[in-house]
């Protein structure tokens, strides 16, 4: 199976082998991919054209530079991008020198782990489907290699389509069954923290005005029973303790145990699927008492992972909204400290309410933001300056949740009040078609959290003094200018809103049950079946007889399409007239030919000798002759034999 | 070891494929072994499951499965491209030692999906190639196979091998066909005319075959030496020459009158002569010891004549 190249197949690899990248090449820049997809065109114009292919020279030097091209662009040649990108450059080149049937074959490898690859970019449906074109598309042309005269047609699609049918069973098997490690392998070389949009670690003015235009989805919550109104649904992000003069900051590292706490009330029980944002932190609402495993509370009563989150995770946690911590001084006053000098005017403003108690310190603040003329806008003038807390409190008056917050945890911190702005999430939209809730990137939101003595940290939303509106009916309501806002997010037409919402459903639960589908998922649905853990004897048991049913339906349907052919009529014909003389006991010897065996009946049947003759006559006619005319002939001809058998010749001689 | 194992393993291969003049690929004749390449596609499959159980993909474990369920889809399709297919020897045409015959062997597919790219091969040589046999139809292989001496070249085991559909696996069958060739001795290369030679048993003396006789119309069939080609520019008919030899010569090729030659050589002139004499168009016989076969001419004669010449000695009948 070797020798020159068939043209038709290699343009059928080629085009598969652009289907098993075209999804790695979309993530690439668009010049580099334009590049990486010339070669492979080059190829199939010099195979078109008859033309030999360039010098091996030509080859390394095009690798070279494809490869320092990637490194430029990604500075890696490993990972996700880097590797990827690597990837699709290694098989367009080495298209480049395919000259024989071998090289195809390496290539097919290439493009089957180039489809498995695709779901690191994404593991939406449509993804799906695509690498399961992609791999008909694979599959198909590696039987163009097979014949030599490079036929290929539907027919071998429609072959690739069943075999796919074929491999179903298999597939859900070990899809199910097959065990699900809870970790990775090995840790991984560390991506791009900013490959994904999400909640930063730095807040800095304009930081959450971005985010309000992004309305991907940040992640979805199901609750255990009654959901608490949007207005309550404020979901624990990054916390921000430290401030430079302009940027609020998380402060030192925060290793440390999270300080006594003490819950009361009822709990709230969810479970939440997040969508990966490259950082730790876990987005659980105030305050989480029971968390998933491989995460912990920081000192900061943030919820967060050991790891990044860069895959899609599923967590169950329950949270007590009625909460006190114990700090310690140590704490409190890393939470009253400001830089030495700067913003002088607040500063000033803060002094004034020093005499009051802390709370009523708190609510002054409040007051003084909610008649101050101040309003919430998405596009806020720039703080450009060396003092932004005064620029914004006494001249812009204009700003989002972030430059609020920052601004309250401002004056609190110079009125002596210790306080924190927090990061994270706000209310959220309820999808009714999947009972459940959608929180995006645009619902990104920073609120301040005070420590009044006696009552712990009491969580205060400066935001909700400005634009009440923001808190309980969420951001479409509460700007003016709502047509910077994202699609989804502005007022719709109900019959598109449904469908919108409809369609999240469906997302929902395929990342629920297909995506989401874990260690813990598995285990799940095994015990319904009274498995409680792999590899235990139940396990074993089911699995085998799971593989046996396999097999036996694999069995019934090659029994189903090996079931015996119908013989041709002729054949049926004879049949019965063999049948009938086996009554008369005239059996034909093993190796007798019809006409033999016709001769030696008619010898014994004389008084039938004249019929027999004309059915062997007939059936060689059909038979051997092709002479389709005389069947009916035939037919007819054994129908009307009526062997008599007491004329059989003992009893006549 | 490795020549006690051969045989056992050719034994054992005999007993489970017994010869027979038709021969039908049933479950249990049947073998299918992943390839190379089909190796390969495991590991890569096996590399997809490794990504996925580390970058924790769902989907990417779907696909590894997709992968394996997709490798022994193809082990099954292989084995279904031979499954049930029926395997006939066809008379094979005698050939003169040395060269190649021709084995015919019909493959047919009795009611089944189209069967394709499937390999004929013996001891490990590919020797024929079948590129598709569609429902109900029937493909015709000929398999050459080099002679080297005269009698009786039976048809080695065969091969019937498949890689289709993905080249993953390969399935194949051995059968064991009762077929033969008959190879007629080689013909001694520039032979003395026979007409002086062979004893004394012409009937009737003749000149020599270029003795002119004179002209008759051409008949098809005549040979294209002997047409008088000056006439037919001339005269724009064809004509053909008669030589004397050509209407009455016989001649007996006598194995007794070559003393001189050893057995074979006087079988290869022997042959020669029977196909000059053939060749000329005169009558023929052949004398051997214990056997004649007495003057005559025509094709079933010189069969009959050379393959005299091919079994002689040997005690296949």
């Amino acid at each position: 199976m070797s020798g020159a190249l068939p043209t038709r197949a290699l343009y059928a690899l080629i085009a598969a082998l652009l289907m098993a990248l075209l999804p790695h090449l979309l993530m690439l820049p668009p010049w580099l991919a334009l590049l990486i997809v010339a070669v492979p065109i080059w190829r199939a114009t010099l195979a078109y054209r008859g033309r030999a292919l360039p010098s091996r020279w030509l080859l390394y030097a095009l690798m070279i530079i494809l490869l320092a091209l990637v490194f430029w662009q990604f500075r890696t040649l490993i990972g996700r991008t880097g590797g990827l990108a690597m990837l699709a450059s290694l098989i367009a080149v080495k298209l480049l020198e395919t000259r024989s049937r071998r090289d195809a074959r390496v290539l097919t490898l290439l493009g089957y782990f180039s489809a498995g690859a695709m779901f690191l970019v994404s593991q939406s449906f449509w993804m799906l489907a695509w690498a399961l074109a992609t791999a008909i598309a694979l599959t198909t042309q590696l039987t163009a290699w097979q014949r030599q005269r490079e036929r290929l047609d539907g027919e071998e699609a429609w072959r690739a389509l069943r075999m796919l049918a074929e491999a179903a069973p298999i597939v859900l098997l070990l899809f199910l069954l097959f065990p699900r490690l809870s970790g990775p392998l090995w840790s991984m070389p560390s991506e791009r923290p900013d490959a994904r949009s999400g909640l930063s670690d730095v807040m800095s003015p304009g930081s959450f005005t971005d985010l309000t235009l992004d309305d991907s989805i940040a992640f979805r919550v199901r609750f255990d029973g009654i959901a608490p109104p949007p207005s309550a649904l404020y979901w624990r992000g990054p916390v921000f303790e430290r401030f430079d003069g302009k940027n609020w900051l998380q402060g030192q590292p925060d290793t440390a145990a999270p300080p006594p706490l003490e819950t009361f009330g009822p709990q709230l029980r969810y479970s939440m699927t997040l969508e990966p944002h490259e950082r730790p932190w876990l987005l659980a609402l105030d305050l989480p008492t029971q968390w998933p495993e491989r995460s912990r509370l920081s000192s900061r009563l943030q919820l967060v992972a050991d790891a990044p989150l860069t895959q899609r995770r599923r967590i169950d946690v329950v949270s007590s909204p009625g909460w006190r911590a114990r700090e310690s001084a140590d704490v409190l006053a890393r939470n009253l400290a400001l830089p030495p000098a700067g913003n002088s005017k607040a500063r000033a403003l803060a002094a004034s309410w020093q005499s009051l108690p802390p709370q009523a310190r708190s609510d002054a603040a409040l007051h003084w933001l909610r008649q101050g003329g101040f309003h919430y806008s998405l596009s806020p003038p720039l703080l450009p300056g060396s003092d932004p807390v005064d620029d914004l409190l006494f001249t812009t008056r204009e700003g989002f949740c972030e430059h609020y917050a920052g601004a309250f945890v401002f004056l609190m911190r110079a009125a002596g009040v210790p306080a924190r702005v927090v990061g994270g999430y706000l209310g959220g939209e309820r999808n009714p078609s999947g009972d459940y809730w959608l929180i995006r990137q645009a619902d990104a939101h920073a609120w301040a959290e005070v420590w009044l003595a006696g009552k712990g940290w009491q969580r205060v939303d400066p935001t909700a003094a400005i634009a009440p509106n923001r808190i309980s009916e969420g951001l479409a309501q509460s700007v003016a200018d709502g047509s910077r806002l994202p699609a989804s997010l502005r007022s719709e037409a109900p019959w598109l809103k449904a469908f919108r919402l409809n369609w999240d459903a469906t997302v929902y639960q395929w990342n629920r049950w297909v995506i989401g589908y874990d260690a813990q998922r598995q285990l799940q649905l095994l015990n319904r079946l009274g498995i409680d853990a792999l590899a235990s004897p139940a396990f074993i048991g089911w699995f085998a007889a799971a593989i046996l049913a396999l097999l036996a339906a694999y069995g019934v349907v090659h029994r189903w399409s090996n079931r015996p052919h119908r013989r041709d009529p002729a054949a049926r014909s004879w049949q019965r007239f063999v049948a009938k003389l086996g009554r008369a006991s005239i059996v034909p010897h093993t190796g007798e030919g019809p006409a033999h065996f016709a001769r030696r009946a008619a010898l014994a049947l004389p008084a039938h000798g004249d019929d027999i003759a004309a059915i062997a006559a007939a059936y060689l006619a059909v038979r051997y002759g092709e002479d389709a005319d005389k069947l009916g002939e035939l037919r007819e001809q054994v129908k009307r034999l009526r062997i008599r058998r007491h004329h059989s010749p003992r009893s006549h001689t | 070891m490795k020549a006690w194992f051969t045989r056992h393993w050719q034994r054992a291969l005999a007993r489970r494929h017994p010869q027979s003049a038709v021969i039908t690929l049933r479950h249990n004749r049947i073998y299918v072994l992943p390839t190379w390449f089909g190796i390969a596609y495991a590991a890569t499959a096996l590399l997809v499951l490794i990504g996925a159980i580390n970058y924790q993909l769902s989907l990417a474990y779907l696909f590894a499965f997709l992968m394996l369920g997709l490798g022994n889809s193809a082990l099954l399709q292989a084995y279904r491209n031979l499954l049930k297919l029926q395997l006939r020897a066809l008379a094979a045409e005698p050939v003169f030692a040395g060269e190649v015959a021709h084995f015919p062997i019909a493959v047919a597919n009795p009611g089944k999906p189209p069967r394709n790219a499937l390999g004929l091969k013996f001891n490990r040589h590919d020797v024929g190639w079948i590129e598709r046999i569609g429902r109900d139809d029937e493909a015709i292989a000929r398999l050459p196979l080099l002679s080297h001496e005269r009698g009786w070249l039976t048809l080695p085991p065969l091969r019937l091998e498949t890689r289709y559909p993905t080249g993953w696996c390969k399935a194949w069958s051995y059968a064991q066909l009762s077929s033969r060739c008959l190879i007629y001795p080689h013909p001694e290369e520039n032979p003395p005319p026979y007409l002086d030679h062979g004893g004394d048993h012409g009937q009737r003396r003749v000149r020599g075959s270029d003795g002119f006789a004179g002209l008759r119309a051409y008949q098809p069939g005549d040979a294209p030496k002997q047409i008088a080609w000056k006439q037919f520019a001339r005269l724009d008919v064809l004509l053909v020459r008669e030589n004397d030899s050509v209407q009455g010569a016989a001649q007996l090729f006598d194995w007794h009158a070559l003393d001189e030659l050893g057995t074979e050589a006087r079988l290869c002139r022997l042959t020669a002569w029977v196909l000059a004499a053939d060749l000329a168009g005169d009558r023929y016989g052949v004398i051997l010891p214990g056997q004649t076969l007495p003057l005559g001419a025509g094709p079933a004669h010189r069969h009959a004549c050379l393959q005299a010449l091919a079994l002689f000695g040997r005690d296949e009948t």
